[in-house]
């Protein structure tokens, strides 16, 4: 299963970007939401921040962590029925919402936001419980991105912000394990590694 | 970008070896200039899960879960005593005092399932708070990492709870794309 979409040159804007990706925008923005609550934190944040640039540099490898989850979801969504595919619907909006965020994010201290890679290797899964293992390991793999990065950022309303993303996945983890007859919190602490 | 995230897990199982924890000592003491600012914020999480494991245990004892609700709920109150645990661990590594355990108001005991898992559904979300507005000022690393790592299992008690509450609409126990404790 590959999914992507055009390559394209230079810096993404959040409409190119959410264009880019072929993701049903007006539906992705309906199933996630439109209230205060999806806008996501605040963040006193420009380009004369401390830190900003690395900060920029940090907020790029979390969207390469979220372009990938929309990719899995972009993909795995059609493939899905029943209440899979409604969470999986879902959870896509909530992952558009968090790339949204992060180039929003870099552009404020001045960064450019890398493009989509043009393609994604998802593997090849065929049942229901491989696309969501699938779609569980993208999860996982944005806890670790997210928990590596929280510490490092460098105003602390950026480190909530990364926090705040990083306890979502862990929500979506979460379901996805209950869809697949696992412990849904297995352990105390949240890592992407459980 | 490198985090300690094996001496945490150790700070939980309560086997820190003691030249291990020396290490975390060091790490944790050394780290942030605002040390005292970390160490009270450190103090009002432990309150907060001290009284969330104390609303957990509320629960239970009014006998209104049914089997499979309360052997999911005895999970998590494990789950938070784990966290106190490590809460505690790290104060103390710090070379702070741990604050002695506040009395509860207890309140009235919930009187049916569902009023006992409103009750835990707005506790988890007033922690959910709690460590969103602590990860904004905590300045030493290794604490933002573990905030983060508790505030994340937090909400995913509160996922799950939801679901337990609602069992046919699995879409509403993950709403926002954003968990900051605020509904």
């Amino acid at each position: 299963m590959v999914s992507g979409s055009e390559g394209r040159e230079g810096p993404a804007s959040r409409r190119s970007l959410l264009l880019s990706l072929g993701v049903g925008l007006a539906g992705v923005w309906g199933a996630a939401g439109c209230g205060n609550a999806s806008r996501g934190p605040g963040v006193r944040l420009d380009r004369r921040t401390r830190g900003a640039g690395a900060d920029a540099h940090t907020l790029n490898q979390l969207l390469a962590a979220e372009y990938y989850a929309i990719a899995a979801y972009t993909a795995a969504t059609p493939l899905l029925t029943g209440t899979p595919a409604r969470v999986a619907r879902h959870f896509l909006g909530h992952e558009v919402l968090h790339a949204d965020r992060l180039i929003s994010l870099i552009q404020r201290v001045g960064g450019q936001a890398q493009q989509a890679p043009a393609s994604h290797d998802l593997g090849h899964p065929t049942t229901a419980s491989e696309i969501m293992r699938l779609l569980l390991k993208a999860e996982r793999a944005q806890l670790t991105a997210y928990l590596e990065a929280a510490p490092t950022l460098s105003p602390g309303s950026l480190k909530a912000m990364a926090a705040s993303i990083f306890a979502t996945q862990a929500q979506h983890a979460a379901v996805w394990r209950l869809q697949l007859g696992q412990m849904p919190a297995p352990t105390a602490l949240i890592t992407g590694h459980e | 970008m490198s985090r300690p995230a094996a001496s945490r897990r150790e700070l939980l199982g309560g086997i820190l070896a003691g030249a291990a924890a020396s290490t975390v000592l060091a790490s944790s003491a050394g780290a942030a200039g605002a040390v005292g600012g970390d160490d009270k914020l450190l103090a009002t999480l432990l309150a907060v899960e001290r009284r969330l494991s104390s609303t957990y245990h509320r629960v239970l004892a009014s006998g209104q879960l049914g089997v499979i609700v309360a052997a999911e709920v005895s999970g998590f109150q494990r789950q938070e005593q784990q966290h106190i645990g490590a809460l505690e661990q790290v104060i103390a590594l710090r070379g702070g005092s741990v604050p002695p355990t506040a009395r509860f108001e207890p309140g009235g005991p919930p009187e049916t399932q569902s009023d006992a898992l409103d009750l835990l559904l707005g506790a988890e979300r007033m922690a959910e708070s709690a460590y969103f507005g602590a990860l904004s000022k905590l300045e030493d690393p290794a604490l933002v990492a573990l905030a983060a790592e508790i505030m994340a299992s937090e909400a995913q008690h509160w996922t799950v709870l939801r679901a337990l509450r609602n069992p046919g609409n699995l879409v509403g126990s993950v709403p926002s794309a954003f968990v900051t404790g605020s509904s």
